[in-house]
């Protein structure tokens, strides 16, 4: 069986080469690539490997070692691709197989063959374009990208043929996606060095390595790779690289030249602090590791960057610091990552959905920020984050529920002011929660609670009213998430205070026309601006849910439901785990941590790492990180 | 097929919460009782009588029509509750009763048997006030239709009732303190008195006159000496609430008026501040002059008793500020000062002893709960109760002793004398 | 099937709530009907002898490491006994659960809700119940840990509130009915800490490291239990003396009715009932945790899980079972807190003394 594809292969394969007999100039030193060629597979090369020894042709023998993987793979991307050349061609192969022959008993050199490793056994196979190696003949370049990008319907594309000034001028073309690069780096840097600056009379010395001697004396660029797989060039040119073509090479020159119109570093649109950095991360990847590095200098920040997508091909930089990050926990979220089978995923929250171990419960196991100072927070805590080419945002991976409810701004500011703030926030959080729940069962329930006095005057209002109290809060619940809603949509400085405003106006309108009782408007007012201070969107979303269960629990059990709801809720959240970390993490199962759960201690006693990460270094600053306290027990007192 | 039986499941669940809000009430469903009343009934057993509070809108609302007064006779409180709804369009409800009114027949013929579904009702709360009127509580409650100051009742009560406090002329009556006087061995109910401005006129005109005879010293120690109706006033709320009624057992004994409350507030420790009028010490301005001295209590009294040989000795501790100095002597300092620290103790030990007399005498009843205070020298209930401290009460020795400092002195220290020229 | 653990903390917290809730419904009045003044001793005499007998039968576990006290039973007595005596166990768990359930929903008619059916009450609780033990034991120890704090706050809060109404006096006589009968009462009143003997029957959910601490996660939760029904006794006996404390269905409730702090602070019971129906659902829960895992190590079925619906069923059958409200009291105070110490503490003893005579065992020295 494998005879036969051998000598399919040498039929085929001796057709090409002996056109490239004929352009190619061919210098002695070699020939004998050329002639190994015509032997085929490099399967033989081996046995002939032993042979030549034997017979003490061993330039040829490290030549075809060199040359090895590159003519054999050349050899299999012609056939390949030349399948339905083949036929037309065949019976002229006839007759050049008979020269070639010829030259092979003349070379004496029958280099045995190693086997193929089984992807490229496959790839010879699979027929498609876009596997196949990049072909020494020109034409058939061209030819492939005409099929692979469809050239006569796709006007993306610009292929700009052009002679390097060598002595003699290399035939070459450029390809290149218009809108994905800057057209001044191809023009000034690529067109014109190869064209134009070149020394009169370069003669390129080296035959066999010509792409590499351009690469190196020639062209200037700071990305240049040298890539003979289609698949990969594809992937580069995709993303807005440029590849060269040249005459006689079997490998082409790649050169990044990346530029299209991006929005600049922006300021954050749901993380706005008012004392701390104002950059927010913005679509493009290498702007957002450029903001996550120049704030961790640190050359243990490892970014591994995977490709998610099967249509899209989008990168997905992996950052974490490498003696710090827990490794099982990097090896999960690359593990996950890889194995995400899928068309497309643009946005950092569609990721989100495939990674997260519980996609149905209403609090997200994945924390998005938008902010880089929060990212390197988090890396130096020991978390992993996430970075989506073409989204704004980052995803932090493990998280637990006390950083969800975190602001950056409570760090940033002094010990009292910060604590004031988590202080108010959690009561923010029980208000958004259970307002509407206890208010339902206090007026409906439990009246006995509630002073007299007021009591007489919600009931004065509310005899007019003709709707129960449970659908009159749902009717304005409903109207203020409306509202919030539509706000989002209005464009400009109104859709922000249209929010609220609106409702309350709204309702005010209502109370007057006897619809529902005006105590409700500020019960349902309270709750809502409760919930913008929440500092995290995904989980106040997931808030506004769990009030509506409790309002619903309310209205049938009055507190017995506030109480049975909280239960559930606690039970749930303690039973969600966000990549292993359990939810409730330093509460849930006491572990030690640093002072910063619910209140936050002073910027100097935060000493050891989150133990819930289990990180490999767990001392973050000595216990007297102040050395300028003098004469004191541990530098924690002034 | 699973999902066919997950869903009949979660029907049938569903099933249970479909059929309605039990136990919810809209708030104007509610009729509020703030008052009730319990009067001895002509047609049936009890006349029972509410004043519910109608909801008025913060703006606007009519004073008037606040609160209505509804009476009905049934043969028990629940059956009075239950025929109301039927001419009264809300459901009555008692969870924010304020205070239950109670007629002297009533009183007088044993509370026990209405105390009973009072504490057991689960919306008569312990901490309602209870309150005995020596008239008919049905007129009370009628008179007490309009406010003067308040839109609802209950604030009014309330503010009534923290007088406990502010002047010491009742007593802070609820139901949980009856109940503990009805089961303790050690101490017996009480009640606080409420009534209304009389308006007989023959009565009117006698105690008018009874009262312009007495001298000036008489008038001083007639002081707050009144039970409601009696207070000499116009204007205000139409109700007085001063003075207290003490129960032996559950039957009504006897009452205590406005002054004697007091006493009894001081030597029971609930005293915390009242302004007291005292005629001058000094015996020659004694018939012109009185001194006014806030009293506040330093310390819970000092309970001493001695079993065998049934003594008991009460101390008081009180401090003072003196208000008023008519005669414009300097009781502020020096010997003065002690002369008149030791006549007020004086006097408030001797009126807290004829209180305890009174007690021991004529209603033969611990109202004060000195009994608790013997439960320290038994060591087992048994014992406590085989001694019967109770029937054993009027036979103790009593002496109050009365310790009073004058701390404060107003804004004064010391009066200057006035220009005063004869011709 | 994944080893849960369960930390210290997490465990002790657990069994407070098992042990210690009976401090929210019966357990203020019972001890002052056999206690009546002395009733705030008896907590504190008869916990300290449920702790001795507790370290007992700490040792007994000591000698079987790693085992349960259901394998203990078995190793001991032999199958057919051993099985017999764990059925008993299980029985009494379940028993009380159910009636407590019943309680429970019978109180939160009473407390908040007159109108609502007592079975939707039931129901609503039998669903916390079951959804928490689906996620797992953890779920529940977590969340007691997390919770228990809170309950504490609302619990002094509540007690404190009431500070006008104490009456120091109330508390004395000392010795209640006579020293006799103290000492009576304290041997029979161990049972309220019997729940104790569930730590014996979760030992598989400590890793090994942790065994040694399984005596003191008994002795600490009992140190808190006597705490909080010494405290609570004497609240209420200073609120609600003797004669009158044997009166009440709910103490607690009553307690909190009483709280009246002037015009604004007052009938603001329905708040801490929250505190207290969270702790009763969180205790149904776990009785029915104890139940099923001394009914799986029993009968050696590897999951507790497929029992859930059944085992609700069960229950709630058990609660309603009862005629009326005064049978479930006198059933549940006789049962859980006055008898129950003849099956809590006196199956183990006897297995202690079987162990201890016998020389049998692992350790046995």
């Amino acid at each position: 069986m494998a005879n036969f594809w051998e000598k399919l292969e040498e039929k085929l394969f001796n057709f090409k080469n002996a056109r490239y007999q004929e352009k190619f100039i061919l210098e002695p030193g070699n020939e004998d690539k050329t002639e190994d060629k015509g032997e085929g597979k490099a399967e033989d090369k081996g046995e002939a490997k032993g042979q030549a020894k034997g017979e003490g042709e061993e330039k040829a023998l490290d030549k075809a070692k060199d040359a090895d993987q590159d003519k054999g793979r050349e050899q299999e991307k012609d056939q390949a691709g030349d399948k339905d050349k083949e036929q037309n061609q065949a019976a002229a192969g006839e007759k050049e197989d008979k020269e070639r022959d010829a030259d092979q008993d003349k070379n004496k050199l029958k280099k045995p063959r190693k086997p193929l490793p089984l992807h490229k056994q496959k790839e010879k196979r699979s027929g498609k374009p876009e596997d196949l190696y990049v072909s020494m003949d020109l034409e058939t370049n061209r030819e492939y990208l005409n099929k692979i990008y469809a050239l006569s319907k796709n006007k993306d594309m610009i292929i700009r043929d052009f002679y390097i000034a060598t002595k003699p001028p290399l035939k070459a073309f450029l390809i290149f996606i218009d809108g994905l690069t800057d057209k001044n780096i191809i023009n000034n840097d690529i067109l014109k060095s190869l064209m134009v600056l070149i020394d009169e009379g370069e003669i390129v010395e080296e035959r066999g390595r010509l792409a590499e001697y351009v690469m190196e004396h020639l062209l200037p660029g700071h990305d240049v790779a040298l890539l003979d797989q289609y698949r990969s060039i594809l992937d580069l040119v995709n993303y807005g690289n440029t590849a060269i073509f040249i005459e006689g090479c079997d490998k082409s020159l790649v050169i990044e030249t990346k530029g299209w119109d991006r929005r600049g570093v922006g300021i954050p649109q749901t993380e706005e602090v008012i004392f701390g950095p104002h950059e927010a991360f913005n679509e493009t990847l290498r702007s957002n590791t450029g903001l996550i590095r120049k704030a961790l200098r640190n050359e243990k920040l490892i970014t591994e960057i995977q490709k998610i997508g099967s249509r899209t091909n989008v990168d997905v930089a992996i950052m974490y610091i490498d003696d710090l990050a827990n490794p099982k926990l990097v090896e999960e979220v690359k593990h996950r990552i890889a194995s995400i089978k899928t068309d497309y995923i643009g946005v950092a929250g569609i990721l989100e959905q495939f990674i997260e171990d519980a996609p149905f419960k209403l609090a997200p196991q994945v924390l998005t920020t938008e902010r880089p100072d929060r990212v390197v927070s988090f890396l130096v805590e020991g978390h992993v984050a996430i970075i989506v080419d073409g989204s704004a945002q980052a995803l932090i991976v493990p998280v637990t529920m006390f950083s969800l409810l975190h602001s950056p701004e409570d760090y940033y500011l002094r010990v009292p002011y910060g604590n004031f703030l988590r202080v108010l926030r959690v009561l923010a959080l029980f208000i958004t929660l259970l307002t509407p729940g206890l208010y339902v069962s206090v007026v409906n329930f439990h009246q006995e609670m509630i002073p007299t006095e007021l009591l007489l005057a919600i009931a004065a209002a509310h005899v007019i009213v003709p709707f129960p109290t449970i659908f009159e809060l749902f009717v304005m619940e409903f109207a203020f998430e409306l509202i919030r809603e539509a706000g989002v949509r209005v464009p400009g400085v109104i859709g922000n205070t249209i929010g609220i405003v609106g409702a309350l106006i709204l309702g005010q309108a209502a109370a007057q026309a006897g619809i529902i009782s005006p105590i409700l408007i500020i019960v349902v007012a309270i709750t809502g601006l409760a919930s913008f201070a929440i500092p995290n969107y995904s989980i106040s979303f997931g808030l506004r849910f769990i009030r509506f269960v409790f309002t619903i629990l309310a209205a049938f059990f009055g507190f017995f439901g506030i109480s049975g709801g909280l239960f559930l809720f606690l039970v749930t959240m303690v039973s969600m785990k966000s990549f292993g970390v359990p939810f409730l993490a330093p509460v849930g199962p006491p572990v030690k941590t640093e002072p910063d759960v619910v209140l936050r201690g002073p910027v100097w006693s935060m000493e050891k790492r989150v133990d819930y990460l289990t990180p490999l270094d767990e001392i973050r600053q000595p216990k007297i990180s102040r050395g300028w306290i003098k004469n004191t027990r541990g530098g924690k007192q002034q | 097929m699973k999902q066919k039986i997950v869903f009949l499941m979660l029907l049938a669940a569903a099933l249970v919460f479909l059929t309605a809000c039990w136990s919810s009430h809209e708030t104007d469903e509610l009729g509020y009782i703030i008052l009730l009343g319990i009067d001895k009934g002509e047609r049936n057993i009890v006349n029972v009588t509410f004043q519910l509070a109608i909801p008025q809108p913060i703006e606007g609302g009519d004073a008037e029509k606040a609160s209505e007064v509804i009476s009905v006779e049934a043969p028990s409180l629940f059956a009075a509750l239950e025929l109301a709804d039927s001419f009264i369009s809300k459901h009555l409800t008692f969870i924010h009763n304020k205070a239950i009114i109670v007629s002297e027949e009533i009183a007088q013929e044993g509370l026990d048997r209405y105390i009973n579904p009072l504490v057991r009702s689960r919306e008569v709360r312990r901490t309602n006030f209870l309150m005995v009127t020596q008239g008919k509580a049905s007129e009370l409650i009628q008179a007490n239709k309009t406010l003067v100051f308040e839109r609802y009742p209950s604030r009014q009560i309330d503010i009534f009732m923290a007088a406990s406090r502010t002047t010491g002329l009742l007593p802070h009556a609820d139901i949980h303190r009856f109940y503990e006087g009805l089961n303790s061995p050690g101490s017996q109910p009480i009640a606080a008195l409420i009534g209304m401005e009389k308006k007989s006129p023959e009565k009117e005109k006698e105690d008018e006159l009874k009262q312009q005879e007495q001298n000036s010293k008489e008038k001083v120690e007639q002081g707050l000496a009144y039970l409601p109706g009696e207070i000499p006033r116009k204007g205000g709320n139409e109700i007085e609430i001063i003075g207290l009624a003490a129960f032996r057992e559950d039957k009504l004994i006897g009452y205590l008026n406005g002054k004697e409350t007091r006493f009894y507030q001081l030597l029971t420790g609930n005293f915390v501040r009242g302004s007291i009028t005292f005629p001058d010490p000094d015996p020659k301005e004694a018939g012109s002059n009185i001194i006014v001295a806030e009293i506040i209590q330093g310390r819970k009294p000092e309970v001493t008793i001695d079993l065998r040989q049934q003594k008991m000795k009460i101390r008081l501790f009180l401090e003072g500020e003196i208000l008023s100095i008519q005669s414009g002597e300097n009781y502020e300092q020096g010997r003065l000062r002690r002369q008149l620290e030791d006549y007020v103790s004086r006097t408030i030990s001797r009126e807290a002893t004829r209180l305890i007399r009174k007690t021991q005498e004529e209603f033969r009843a611990d109202i004060f709960g000195f009994g608790e205070n013997t439960r320290t020298d038994f060591l087992t209930w048994q014992d406590w109760i085989e001694y019967d401290w109770l029937s054993k009460y009027p036979q103790f020795e009593v002496s109050v002793e009365t310790e009073f400092h004058v701390r404060r002195t107003g804004m004064m220290m010391r009066t200057a004398p006035s220009e005063q020229k004869e011709g | 099937m994944n080893k849960i653990r369960i930390g210290y903390s997490e465990m002790t917290a657990v069994l407070v709530i098992l042990i210690g809730m009976k401090a929210f419904i019966g357990y203020p009045r019972m001890i002052t009907e056999h206690g009546a003044t002395a009733g705030w001793l008896l907590p504190i005499a008869s916990g300290a002898l449920a702790l001795g007998l507790w370290l007992i039968i700490a040792r007994l576990l000591e000698r079987f490491p790693g085992k349960p006290l259901t394998a203990i039973t078995e190793l001991l007595l032999g199958p057919g006994l051993g099985i017999a005596v764990n059925l008993i166990m299980f029985c009494y768990f379940l028993v009380t659960t159910g009636l407590l359930l019943r309680i429970f929903s019978e109180s939160v008619i009473l407390s908040l809700l007159p109108e609502t059916p007592l079975s939707a009450i039931a129901v609503f609780y039998l669903f916390g119940a079951w959804y928490a033990l689906y996620y797992g034991v953890e779920a529940l120890a977590r969340s007691s840990y997390i919770a228990l704090v809170y309950i504490g706050i609302g619990l002094v809060t509540s007690l404190a509130a009431l500070f006008p109404y104490y009456d120091f006096r109330m508390i004395f006589p000392v010795m209640g009915f006579g020293f006799g009968s103290f000492l009576k009462s304290s041997v029979f009143e161990i049972s309220s800490f019997g729940e104790v003997i569930a730590l014996a029957y979760l030992v598989s959910y400590f890793s090994s490291s942790d065994r040694a601490k399984i005596k003191k996660i008994g002795v600490w939760s009992m140190g808190v239990v006597i705490l909080l029904f010494t405290s609570m006794v004497t609240v209420y006996l200073m609120v609600l003396p003797y004669p009158t404390s044997t009166e009440t269905f709910v103490p607690i409730y009553q307690l909190y009715r009483s709280i009246f702090l002037g015009h604004y602070v007052q009938r603001v019971e329905a708040v801490f009932v929250i505190f207290a129906a969270f702790t009763a659902i969180m205790r149904i829960a776990i009785g029915l945790f104890v139940t099923l895992q001394i009914l799986k190590d029993t009968l050696k079925i590897p999951y507790y899980r497929p029992l859930l619906g059944l085992f609700s069923l069960l229950l709630f059958t058990i609660a309603f079972t009862p005629q009326n409200i005064v049978e479930t009291v006198k059933l549940e105070s006789l049962f859980s807190m006055y008898y129950g110490g003849a099956i809590t503490f006196g199956l183990p003893l006897l297995l202690c003394a079987i162990a201890f005579l016998g020389g049998k065992g692992e350790k046995a020295k």
